[in-house]
């Protein structure tokens, strides 16, 4: 199940000076498998065309295409919502019921399936956000740390059992271990998904997790480019964003006549590369 | 949607927008009491003229001005349904005639009066939102009420949560907008047309809008008190309320106004003869 | 007489619960820069609260300028301690920027020139002084902090904080925030105390507390970054050229111990 994008364009207000997070002829195809980034600085329209997707904003012009939902027709949304998984920034800000269970259990609900469904998939979820069902089940999820609430709030969108999953920006506010834990996660889900696409202004969890990355600027898109060649040079920092940062060291090195070129990604592939111009095996 | 929150100030530099606040509030609230006194065709006359140099001085587009009456586009048919059906006036000359229901000059002739006072009783304070900022709106309020303070009325907390509620209405429009996406993306079901699933559909926004404002409001109180707040009373205050060359021109002007409409209304000058234009009285 | 000192001091929310901030002693110099980091909920959050009195300890004292926050001249502390915090959307108090700048100032009760006078000149010193009369709803999120640091320097205080300021910007309105900082805490002669997670951020401060549940866990200069292994066991991350530095020793490649920087990587392997 393919997500298929052609020249959409959107402007929230026709009339506004401003054409913030507008969207002007994008055209993507995101791919069974695919951990598909999407990176550009505030306001230019990742947001936007992430709500496209479930439907949340109804497309102007361009042709969408996910599975068979026709989105020049009136689609069912619940079906497509339910296809569709949509984490916001800050999802933990979302939370409302009396219990965990509760709250993980709402998006199933609002599915109209039946209780005992419900209860498996609220089992499987927490499990699949790395929580233990039993102990944190019948809690608030307002007692709960902040890494935990945003876990339940993962778990919430997960028990809809979607094939695709929208995350937007979801280590924002983290410190490094919670980062690293929440992606550690996302990576996990990615066996049982047959997409996962992300919103982030991380370069260095981009360049380390994601296989293609679309750039956007003003609402247009740059390019789609696997993370190797985007980092190539220095066309991220052109757009207002910066490099990962092994790769911004790499490029100082190789400016140098340390290495040769810095076609690295992580830490572990300059190391290798500094040894090799080194001659130490 | 922010739009709507941040009130319909109008841009521009104009004699109007530059007239003090307060004098704006006094001729507004005089105004109002005006409008009741005109109860001629004439007499409205006098009130369009005067209108039409006001919004031509202010340089806000009389259409943008004349939108505003959208609001009570409904009160106005009510008014016209009510005023034909309770009519209690001479039946005398049939204007219009279908089956069983007759309008009478009369009838179209005493409507028509008060549904110009409606409008005008709109046009004013639109024309004080339009000219003046809310800042200053709050500023001039707080300086007219200042008697009260005497009495131990808390004027000056008053003005600055009035002001502080400004401020943060926007942002509350916004996380409303955020909760409710991230709600519909769990499909959750806002269009039901029980009343009482509409309700209940109603918490999961409700609650976590509620949080998040008990949040920001911490949050806003540990900012406001590492700023060294200590209460509004003893505060001084940066921008000044100044009287200017303008503002005694302004309410000559209105008073002038005032005059006509009351000497329409009570022909205390008898030596001028009304009757002479009786015609459209 | 240090401008901030930590005097072995405790404290929990509520009482029974584990202690937010335990035996903690610091001192803050005068034009000191510091940079407080740990993970979420080892208590920095805390630490910036008990600096001005929002705060006070259940053992133990904190004193700015010799006065004890304990003290009825909280009022005085706060004056000379501005703390900018988190979230851009929950510190300004105006819909006008400079009336929220104002704000502070106005508290003071000082006269309406004064305070026009200490507006502007904050304005100006955050770069910010074209939008005096913009509604700070519709900037981006490094202006808002922007205005937020305004809103700090116009008490004229003689330290400032920064909790987590720039945990909610992108990468790049951190770096433009925090060179707005800098340059004034060099210029002003301020000093700084900056919570972090943000390697790159602490990297620039002179000083270097890190904590972990509450109590110190290593405290120094810039030096404190060399320890890799120390900061990841509490879940902090060294520098990436600290980190690559460490690989390359591990695999037998002789690098200059002292490598902290990108720079001092590149010139090490120069040689």
């Amino acid at each position: 199940m393919s997500v298929t994008i052609e020249n959409l364009s959107y402007i929230y207000d026709k009339k506004a000076v401003f054409k913030k997070n507008a969207l002007f002829d994008v055209s993507l195809k995101v791919e069974d498998g695919d951990f598909f980034a999407l990176v550009g600085r505030t306001g230019s329209g990742k947001s936007t065309l992430a709500m496209h997707l479930n439907g949340l904003i109804r497309k102007q012009t361009g042709v969408i295409l996910i599975d068979d939902f026709d989105f020049d027709k009136k689609i069912n949304l619940k079906a497509l919502r339910a296809k569709v998984g949509i984490v916001f920034q800050y999802p933990e800000s979302q939370l409302f019921a009396d219990t965990v269970a509760l709250d993980v259990g709402f998006g199933p609900k609002n599915l109209k399936l039946d209780p005992k469904e419900i209860d498996a998939r609220v089992r499987d979820s927490i499990g699949a956000v790395g929580l233990d069902y039993d102990e944190i089940a019948g809690k608030s999820p307002f007692e709960l740390s902040g890494g935990q609430m945003r876990r339940v709030a993962i778990a919430g969108v997960l028990a809809m059992k979607p094939e695709i999953l929208v995350l937007d920006e979801p280590t924002a506010g983290l410190d490094p271990q919670g980062k690293k834990d929440i992606m550690e996660l996302v990576s996990s889900l990615r066996s049982s998904l047959k997409a996962v696409i992300m919103i982030s202004h991380n370069m260095d969890e981009v360049a380390k997790y994601c296989n293609k990355v679309a750039l956007m600027d003003e609402g247009r898109l740059v390019g789609v480019f696997t993370p190797r060649q985007l980092f190539r040079d220095d066309t991220v920092e052109r757009y207002g964003l910066l490099l990962p940062s092994a790769v911004s060291l790499a490029h100082k090195l190789k400016a140098a006549g340390v290495i040769n070129d810095a076609d690295i990604l992580g830490e572990d592939e300059l190391v290798a590369k500094i040894l090799e111009a080194k001659n130490i095996k | 949607m922010r739009e709507i929150a941040l009130g319909q100030y109008y841009q521009t530099s104009s004699i109007v927008h530059s007239t003090d606040a307060r004098v704006k509030l006094l001729i507004s609230i005089a105004y109002l009491v005006m409008v009741f006194f005109v109860e001629t065709y004439i007499g409205f006359g006098v009130l369009a003229v005067c209108f039409l140099l006001t919004v031509f001085a202010s340089r806000v587009p009389l259409f943008k001005v004349l939108k505003s009456l959208k609001v009570i586009l409904f009160l106005a048919f009510f008014t016209f349904l009510m005023t034909m059906l309770f009519y209690g006036g001479a039946k005398k000359t049939v204007v219009w005639e279908w089956w069983i229901i007759k309008i009478y000059e009369g009838q179209l002739y005493a409507c028509g009066l008060v549904l110009l006072r409606l409008v005008f009783l709109v046009l004013g304070p639109t024309m004080l939102t339009f000219t003046t900022t809310p800042v200053e709106l709050t500023d001039g309020l707080e300086w007219l009420l200042k008697p009260l303070a005497l009495i131990g009325i808390p004027i000056h907390s008053g003005a600055l949560v009035m002001s502080m509620t400004l401020r943060i209405i926007p942002n509350l429009i916004d996380e409303t907008d955020r909760i409710i996406n991230a709600q519909k993306s769990r499909c959750a079901d806002f269009d039901s047309r029980n009343i009482f699933k509409r309700a209940k559909a109603m918490i999961p926004i409700l609650v976590p809008l509620i949080a998040s404002s008990f949040r920001k409001a911490d949050e806003l109180a540990d900012a406001m008190d590492s700023r060294c707040f200590v209460g509004a009373k003893n505060r001084t205050r940066m921008r000044k309320l100044r009287f200017t060359w303008r503002d005694p021109i302004a309410l000559i002007l209105f008073a002038a106004e005032f005059t006509v409409i009351l000497w329409l209304k009570f022909n205390f000058f008898p030596f001028v003869d009304l009757s002479t234009v009786g015609w459209i009285v | 007489m240090s401008l901030i000192e930590f005097d072995n001091v405790t404290f929990s929310y509520r009482a029974g619960l584990r202690p937010a901030i335990k035996n903690l002693s610091f001192t803050l110099e005068s034009g000191e820069t510091l940079a407080l980091i740990g993970h979420n909920g080892s208590g920095k959050s805390t630490l910036a609260r008990l600096c001005n009195g929002l705060l006070i300890p259940d053992k133990g004292e904190v004193r700015v300028d010799g006065q004890s926050t304990r003290g009825k001249n909280v009022f005085d502390i706060r004056r000379k301690v501005g703390v900018v915090f988190q979230n851009p959307d929950n510190q300004t108090v105006a819909t006008i920027i400079e009336d929220d700048v104002a704000f502070g100032p106005e508290n003071l009760g000082l006269k309406s020139e004064e305070i026009r006078k200490r507006v502007d000149d904050a304005l100006e010193s955050v770069g910010m002084l074209g939008y005096a009369k913009r509604d700070p709803f519709r900037l981006s999120g490094g202006q808002k902090q922007r205005v937020a640091i305004a809103g700090v320097l116009a008490l004229k205080p003689r330290v400032m904080i920064l909790d987590e300021s720039t945990a909610m910007l992108d990468p790049l309105s951190r770096r433009e925030v925090m060179e707005v900082v800098y340059d004034l805490v060099r210029k002003e002669n301020m000093s700084l105390i900056t919570i972090t997670h943000f390697t790159e951020e602490a990297l620039e401060a002179d000083k270097v507390l890190v904590l972990d549940g509450g109590e110190k866990y290593m405290e120094g200069g810039r030096e404190v970054f060399l320890k890799s292994k120390e900061l990841a066991s509490i879940g902090l991350t060294a520098p990436t050229a600290v980190r690559v530095a460490d690989a390359l020793r591990a695999k037998g490649l002789d690098v200059a111990r002292d490598v902290l920087y990108d720079e001092d990587l590149v010139k090490a392997l120069c040689r």
